[in-house]
């Protein structure tokens, strides 16, 4: 992946790149708050199934999506390598699992692609658009406002 | 104002998006001297050798 500098001008093209399930993957980075080693999560009853669980971060308790399983991609089984990155939306923190945090990189406009109209409408409604990257890599830029839904990360 | 200017700031964190991030944050609020480093243990000698006022 190329490491691009980032305090390039362009406002809402940083991204944060990570991996999950060996596809890469990225979040504007003005919704990204930090990243959190993975530390296990006290599971609730009758939470959606891609809810791994909540984690006290600093006294407030944060929902944690399994990122791979809201996206139809199989439910990740957590390891000390995963982390959780923290996402705030509104006003809404929620933690996204994820295998490893790649990078911070700057996106020029040209590089931000459609999705192709052939793609079910599901995954378009997951996904903003595909960034093509100089060496040949797509970058699936995800709609977070999809994937966290409206009744969760509340007031916590 | 000036306060944001003239204060230096370490952040040391082993991850570099995290980094990256305190930068941002650090960015956007105005805060120019900001030095970074990824343990501690290289920090300290540029915390004791210099002068730091806030280490993150």
């Amino acid at each position: 992946m190329t490491a691009v500098p980032h305090e390039a001008p362009e406002p809402g093209s940083e991204v944060v790149a990570f991996r999950l399930k060996d596809m890469d993957f990225c979040v504007e980075i003005g919704l990204v708050r930090e990243i959190r080693a993975w530390t296990p999560a006290t599971v609730l009853p009758h939470v959606q199934p891609f809810v791994t669980g909540v984690i006290n971060l600093r006294g407030t308790v944060v929902a944690v999506i399994d990122l791979a399983a809201r996206l139809g991609l199989g439910a990740s089984v957590p390891t000390p390598r995963h982390v959780i990155i923290i996402t705030a939306l509104g006003g809404r923190i929620v933690g996204l699992l994820a295998d490893t945090v790649s990078d911070i990189l700057t996106l020029a406009p040209e590089v931000i692609r459609p999705l192709p109209d052939q793609i079910a409408d599901r995954a378009r409604d997951f996904m903003t658009g595909i960034a093509t990257l100089p060496d040949g890599q797509m970058l699936r830029l995800l709609d977070l406002g999809h994937v966290v839904p409206a009744d969760i990360g509340g007031a916590g | 104002m000036a306060l944001k200017t003239t204060l230096r700031v370490m952040v040391v964190d082993d991850m570099s998006v995290s980094r990256g991030l305190i930068q941002q944050a650090l960015d956007e609020i105005g805060f120019a001297n900001v030095v970074y480093d990824k343990d501690g243990a290289s920090a300290l000698p540029q915390i004791v050798g210099s002068e730091v006022h806030l280490v993150l």
